[in-house]
């Protein structure tokens, strides 16, 4: 994964990407116990050039570079990685927050517990919120963090919810 | 590897048995967890591939494993 981190932050310096972190299950791994996935999801900030947000020159530079696209990933030295454009404010945030951390000798950033709970409930898939419940009860996060973030961006009663079922 | 605590345990009744395998469960995550992020990554790596091994088994389609190559920062 070093190898995909660092041409992850080649991206940034080139300005094809103007922030990244990671996050999903592989940025869980940063904060607990590891569970299974199959792709890196990366949260990122597109560089704005008008009206219209695009993916085109990153996935061109990507492609350029040798890297091979399939489907909604992007294969980077053997690892599936899906580049996800924040979406809503909840995700700005996070990426704006994220810790700065290293792999190995790699410097990259990975975004907070907290927000990751705050996303995982906001998702409401299935997975998410077993995650959430999982990791609600095991981890140690930032409460006050947490419940000002869930308060702002509307999701202390999916968090209730969530720690009824404990 | 270490001796399994458990198989030695003698309980009064079933649920205290179920009681402590589930203690047991919550310190191995707890373990886990504190360990260092490249020892997590590797456990990672080897979770992936057994899962991958499962669901080639089970006849499904088999998600791309990441490389060993770079694991060990």
């Amino acid at each position: 994964m070093e190898a995909t981190l660092r041409v992850l932050n080649d991206l940034e310096s080139r300005g094809l990407l103007t922030r990244y972190a990671i996050g999903g299950a592989m940025a869980l791994l940063f904060h607990t116990e590891p569970v299974a996935t199959f792709d890196l999801d990366i949260f990122c900030l597109i560089p704005e050039t008008g009206p219209l947000v695009t993916m085109s020159p990153l996935y061109d530079a990507l492609r350029k570079d040798g890297h091979t696209v399939d489907a909604e990933h992007v294969l980077i030295a053997g690892v599936p990685v899906q580049f996800i454009p924040a979406y809503n404010t909840l995700i700005v945030e996070a990426l704006h927050e994220a810790d700065d951390r290293k792999f190995g000798d790699t410097p990259t950033r990975v975004l907070r517990l907290e927000h990751l709970l705050a996303i995982m409930l906001q998702t409401g898939r299935p997975k998410d919120r077993q995650r959430a419940a999982l990791f609600a009860t095991n981890s140690t996060f930032d409460e006050p963090r947490l419940l000002d973030l869930l308060t702002r961006h509307g999701l202390f009663d999916q968090w209730q919810q969530i720690r009824s079922v404990r | 590897m270490a001796a399994n605590p458990l198989s030695s345990l003698t309980v009064a009744t079933s649920a205290e048995l179920a009681e402590a395998v589930f203690r047991q469960k919550e310190q191995r995550r707890q373990t886990l967890a504190a360990m260092p992020v490249d020892e997590k990554y590797q456990r990672f790596l080897q979770l992936q591939r057994m899962v991958s091994e499962t669901l080639k088994a089970a006849g499904r389609p088999c998600p791309t494993v990441w490389p060993m190559t770079d694991s060990k920062p």
